[in-house]
């Protein structure tokens, strides 16, 4: 039986007709949020990583139905080509992006970190990071990138 | 799942309660519920909006509301107070920070999963399981009692579980596993109080390598035990024995009987040395 479920998407308030089995990757992908992406659909991989209600989550292992409610972050409300987010900027700058496939789930745990704490360690991105895999770049890049978005997020570049 | 047919959102648990039959099921963080296979429930109700979600400090006890999440308990300053700081290691040892932020206790204790991280502590803690039965009656059940027969049933909702703080006591928690992220290869807690040089009131746990479970044989022969005088092949010896350890695809029964040794090995020197 389809139910409604009121959400917040990267800023606009919306209501959507799901079933309960849905998963939200599904939903967001269905009402055109394509940078969520599939990878493993088993909660391992960190490829359909967004934010819920100031949280990394993976959207693979959680129901539509449980973001009743809630509000939602993708990369899609972050930045534009013209005016990227800091983290987004400073990935091109680090060159730390490859295949570009784990990059969206990647910049949503490093924003959610971010949102939370201004000034990590390298030990608190690493953590952060954890459940994000990247087949291509072998992390250095990536956490240099974030350390490296902090310090312009704090004003210092 | 395409036989769920219904998601309900209580406001309480007497209203919760009232939804729970043989075709519903309870879902809390979903990250089993989503992922599990053969599932026959129509109907799954949230227990995440029914004022579950604390982390109470009282004399010489704390109370963690059973929607908790693992971040929300590795982020509390009373938490690390519980078994002198285990019970953050165990939820920092939990899967990633993703799902982490999702994770419940329930969630984590409701069935006996072998790779959960949780049970083990609640054992050597002493913790009690809050459980309310069909009626809405509260049912306080001993994490030992829990574990060994006495898991939550259809109908019932863990409530909460309340951790005694016995900051005198010696306490470890280990999870073996390959990287920071693996599923556990072995998961063992330790907790006992150091009374004038001698072991009082042990308490071991395992999982993983067998069903979660205490090792009384072991806690019995290191019950009153000088620290200094035990010897602590024989204590390995015995704990290889009484734990009726499995196999599995990534190791075999012998490689874990030996792991388990090791681990001990070193949680036992590790209390020789702070008593000193
Ligand atoms: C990729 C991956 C890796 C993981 N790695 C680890 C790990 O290393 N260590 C670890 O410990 N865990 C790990 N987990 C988590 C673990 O396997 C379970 O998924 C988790 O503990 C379930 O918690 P939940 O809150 O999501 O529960 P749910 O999925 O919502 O529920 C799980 C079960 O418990 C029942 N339940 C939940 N809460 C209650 C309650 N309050 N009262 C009664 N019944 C209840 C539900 O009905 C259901 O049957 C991992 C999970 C994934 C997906
Ligand atoms: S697709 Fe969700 S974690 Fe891999
Ligand atoms: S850039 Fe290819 S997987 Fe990360």
């Amino acid at each position: 039986m389809a139910l409604e479920i009121e959400v917040i998407i990267n800023g606009q308030q919306k209501v959507l007709t799901i079933e309960p089995y849905d998963l939200l990757i599904d939903v967001l992908r269905r009402e055109g949020y394509k940078s969520v992406k599939r990878g493993c659909s088993e909660g391992t991989c960190g490829t359909c990583t967004i934010i819920l209600n100031g949280r990394a989550v993976k959207s693979c292992i959680l129901l539509a139905a449980q973001a009743h409610k809630g509000s939602i972050v993708t990369v899609e409300g972050i930045g534009t080509r013209d005016q990227p987010h800091p983290l987004q900027q400073a990935f091109v700058e680090e060159g730390a992006i490859q295949c570009g496939f784990c990059i969206p789930g990647i910049i949503l745990s490093a924003k959610a970190l971010l949102d939370n704490n201004q000034s990590p360690t390298k030990e608190e991105v690493k953590q952060a990071m954890d459940g994000n895999l990247c087949r291509c770049t072998g992390y250095s890049g990536q956490i240099k990138a974030i350390l490296s978005a902090a310090a312009m997020m704090r004003g210092e570049k | 799942m395409k036989q769920l047919q219904e998601f309900i959102y209580p406001n309480s648990i007497e209203e919760a309660l009232s939804f729970l039959d043989e075709s519903t099921e309870i879902i809390a963080g979903g990250t089993h519920i989503t992922v599990s296979k053969n599932q026959s429930f129509k109907r799954l109700v949230d227990i995440t909006r029914i004022g579950l979600n604390y982390i109470k400090k009282e004399d010489h006890q704390v109370r963690i509301g059973s929607t908790t999440t693992v971040t929300e308990m590795i982020e509390s300053s009373i938490v690390r107070k519980i078994g002198n700081g285990i019970l953050t290691k165990a939820c920092q040892l939990i899967a990633d920070t993703p799902l982490r932020n999702i994770i419940t206790l329930g969630g984590n204790i409701a069935r006996y999963y072998p790779w959960a991280g949780l049970p083990v502590v609640l054992l050597v803690i002493d913790a009690e399981i809050i459980i309310v039965d069909k009626e809405g009656l509260e049912q306080t059940i001993s994490a030992t009692k829990y574990f060994k027969n006495a898991k939550v049933k259809t109908g019932e909702i863990i409530k909460e579980v309340v951790f005694p703080v016995q900051s005198d006591w010696f306490y470890r928690y280990e999870k073996f596993a390959l990287t920071t992220v693996d599923y556990s290869w072995l998961t063992m807690a330790f907790g006992a109080k150091n009374e004038g040089g001698s072991i009082v009131d042990p308490h071991i746990a395992v999982s993983r390598i067998t069903k979660v479970t205490r090792v009384s044989e072991v806690e019995k022969l290191l019950e009153g035990k000088e620290l200094s005088k035990l010897n602590i092949n024989e204590v390995i010896q015995t704990l290889r024995t009484s734990v009726n350890v499995v196999s599995d695809y990534r190791s075999s029964k012998e490689y874990r009987e030996h792991l388990l040794g090791i681990l001990f090995k070193r949680m036992l020197n590790e209390m020789k040395e702070e008593g000193k």
